[in-house]
């Protein structure tokens, strides 16, 4: 330690979260990687469709709240572009065929089993969020477990795992949105 | 009396232990819907707390799931984090009905959520009654991995649980609230429907045994004037006991009946055997008389009449005469004169009238008397006659040279003169029939001399009676004692 130099604040509170580090650099580095991908994006399918306006619109919003200053919110509201862009990615993914290491059964039932319990949070997310942008993604959501329950069916564990990444995906970006949508406590003094 | 007594102690001993036993009745359906009400509390309580195990431990794997999974989940901020958490608490609690709970970090509470409510959006907080019970439950478990408060108010019944979860996270916590509807609804009028019964059980065991109690000492009491009144009837009640009266009193009815009917035939017998007795001692006499006459006529042929044959029919006319006295006597209606006088000064005066017959046989008669001074209200006449009698049978009674004792005291608050002989004494069945008329056991005897003795001391308000004794045979006179002035 040099000599001088003030000792680093306590620890929080055992399990307490602390303040979020962000900075915005990082952020905005993030969106534009965001930026940079949906540009590269194509959609030949309506429901790929709704997930790229899905992402344009929140990186839109994500951007106007990195010029405010409020980075928490770009920061929820970047991730759920991103979490959307990724939906759209694995349903373009399947056309392409595998790549890398394939999934097993075993671990895409266990994944299905985790989307089932996460689809019963994205109506809730979708209401919190009080973005109406966001009311047909549960459904999509839905749709995409279904389609990969189907696949499962008849053993295409490509198709299986890259459905159901998608409709995990949907909720996750679901989730951000409505952690965006939340007020802020208090910043610790 | 002590056989009364006994069954009375034995009636009160069953009247108490049927008492008892609709007491521990009473009781014991009491205790028992007590318990089977704690037992069903136990098993409601027992219940729930499957219900929140399986949620806290659903809710702690999927708060783990969620916060490994996502790198940034640590740097969010708390509200941030509740939303998911709510989500993740809601999903979770939909398959628990009536189940609230979610999670307590950081001594805050996070994610909680209560979905099957009946309004579950508006149930978005921790419910203020219960947040300073949450919290210390969840400080405890903090400390002791796992902790629960069961909390009783009113109708509800409230179960609180919660358990730590893994590597310090934060806690689980889960809670129900139920209705204790079994404590507050049918059972408790079942309860109280029990105790009114029961009480009325024991009432009417009482009432019961009141009644019983003193209907039997009705009966007891019936049946002891009973005893002494032939003509008494028992009070016939309406109740069950009173069946019984009136079974008495007809038995009571129908006796009197064959009493009268034996008393009426005992009568004719008794007229029979006077009848017979006067015939057969009329028929002796009038024999020697016709003996006598035919003797008279012969000797009257003859020319040969002695005044000694006269002698004999007058004889046989005297006995006769004695006789028809000895009857007279028997049906004498003149009234008794009672007069209260000393008894020494009239024993000693029959003493002395008996000498001339003991004269013959050198018979020694002893005369004791307790005191000097006892008397007694008495018909003098009647009472010489009947000491007579007395004293003439047993020195009649008595061999060449023996004794006759006459003692005179008080007993059991009476005079006794006990006439004692040292003769054979009598028989058992010549005792049955020493009273009656025209019994004897002496050929030249009427029969009246003990009837005719014992008629006299029952009009002086006494009683004569044989008392057996060895050797010999003891008379007892007892007359009402008058106290001395």
């Amino acid at each position: 330690m040099l000599r001088g130099q003030q000792p680093p604040p306590p620890p929080p509170p055992r399990g307490r979260p602390g303040p979020p580090h962000l900075d915005r650099t990082g952020v905005a580095e993030h969106i534009e990687r965001v930026r940079r991908q949906l540009a590269e994006s194509r959609s030949n399918d309506a429901d790929v469709a709704t997930f790229i306006q899905a992402a344009n619109l929140n990186l839109a919003k994500a951007e106007e709240q990195l010029r405010a200053n409020d980075l928490l919110l770009a920061d929820r509201l970047i991730a759920a572009s991103d979490a959307f862009l990724r939906a759209a990615q694995h349903s373009q993914l399947i056309e392409e065929g595998p790549q890398g290491r394939r999934l097993q059964a075993p671990e895409i039932a266990e994944h299905l089993q985790h989307i089932y319990f996460r689809l019963q949070q994205a109506e809730y997310f979708a209401q919190t969020s009080r973005d109406p942008g966001a009311k047909p993604l549960p459904g999509l959501a839905r749709k995409f477990y279904e389609r990969a329950l189907q696949a499962y069916d008849r053993r295409d564990w490509l198709a299986a795992d890259q459905y159901a990444k998608s409709s995990d995906d949907t909720i996750r970006g679901l989730e951000n949105l409505a952690q965006a949508a939340t007020p802020l406590p208090p910043r610790p003094r | 009396m002590e056989m009364t007594g006994f069954f009375r102690r034995r009636l009160q001993l069953q009247l108490l232990l049927i008492l008892l036993a609709a007491v521990s009745v009473a009781a014991l359906s009491v205790l028992l819907i007590s318990d089977s009400i704690r037992n069903a509390e136990q098993g409601v309580i027992a219940d729930i707390g499957k219900q929140l195990n399986a949620a806290i431990s659903e809710l702690g794997q999927q708060y783990s799931d969620r916060t490994t999974s996502d790198p940034t989940w640590s740097g969010l901020p708390t509200s941030t984090q509740d939303v998911s958490l709510r989500a993740i608490s809601q999903a979770v609690l939909r398959s628990y009905p009536g189940v609230e709970g979610g999670y307590y970090v950081g001594s805050q509470f996070l994610g909680y959520s209560f979905p099957t409510h009946d309004n579950p959006a508006a149930k978005t907080d921790v419910p203020s009654a219960e947040r300073s019970v949450i919290q210390e439950v969840a400080g405890r478990a903090e400390s002791n991995g796992k902790a629960e408060q069961l909390l009783r108010g009113g109708n509800d019944l409230v179960l609180i649980r919660a358990t730590s979860m893994p590597q310090g996270a934060g806690i689980a916590w889960a809670m129900q609230r139920r209705s204790r509807v079994p404590t507050s609804g049918g059972r408790r009028a079942l309860l109280v429907a029990l105790v009114i019964a029961a009480l009325l059980s024991v009432g009417g065991t009482l009432q019961m045994g009141i009644a019983l109690r003193r209907g039997v000492k009705r009966i007891q009491d019936g049946l002891a004037t009973l005893e002494k009144d032939f003509g008494y009837s028992l009070h016939e009640g309406s109740d069950e006991l009173g069946e019984i009266s009136r079974s008495v009193n007809r038995m009571a009815s129908v006796r009197r009946r064959l009493e009268d009917e034996l008393r009426r035939e005992d009568r004719l017998r008794a007229i029979g055997r006077t009848v017979a007795g006067i015939a057969h001692e009329i028929r002796n006499p009038l024999n020697g008389i016709r003996l006598s006459m035919q003797l008279l006529a012969k000797r009257l042929k003859q020319g040969s009449v002695q005044s000694e044959d006269l002698g004999l029919v007058i004889g046989e006319v005297d006995r006769m005469d004695a006789l028809l006295n000895d009857l007279l006597a028997f049906r004498e209606t003149k009234k008794v004169a009672l007069t209260e006088q000393n008894l020494l000064p009239v024993i000693e005066k029959c003493v002395h009238l008996v000498q001339p017959q003991e004269g013959t046989k050198k018979i020694r008669v002893h005369v004791q008397a307790e005191d000097a001074a006892l008397r007694a209200r008495i018909d003098s006449q009647r009472l010489t006659q009947a000491l007579m009698n007395l004293l003439l049978n047993a020195v009649e009674a008595t061999e060449q040279y023996g004794d006759v004792e006459l003692t005179v005291h008080t007993e059991n608050g009476a005079i006794a003169i006990e006439v004692h002989d040292s003769g054979p004494g009598l028989t058992e069945e010549q005792q049955k029939h020493l009273f009656e008329a025209f019994y004897t056991t002496k050929p030249d005897g009427t029969g009246l001399g003990l009837a005719v003795s014992r008629e006299f001391v029952e009009e002086m308000g006494g009683k004569l009676t044989y008392k057996n004794s060895s050797p010999g045979a003891t008379f007892v006179v007892e007359l009402p004692v008058v106290m001395n002035a």
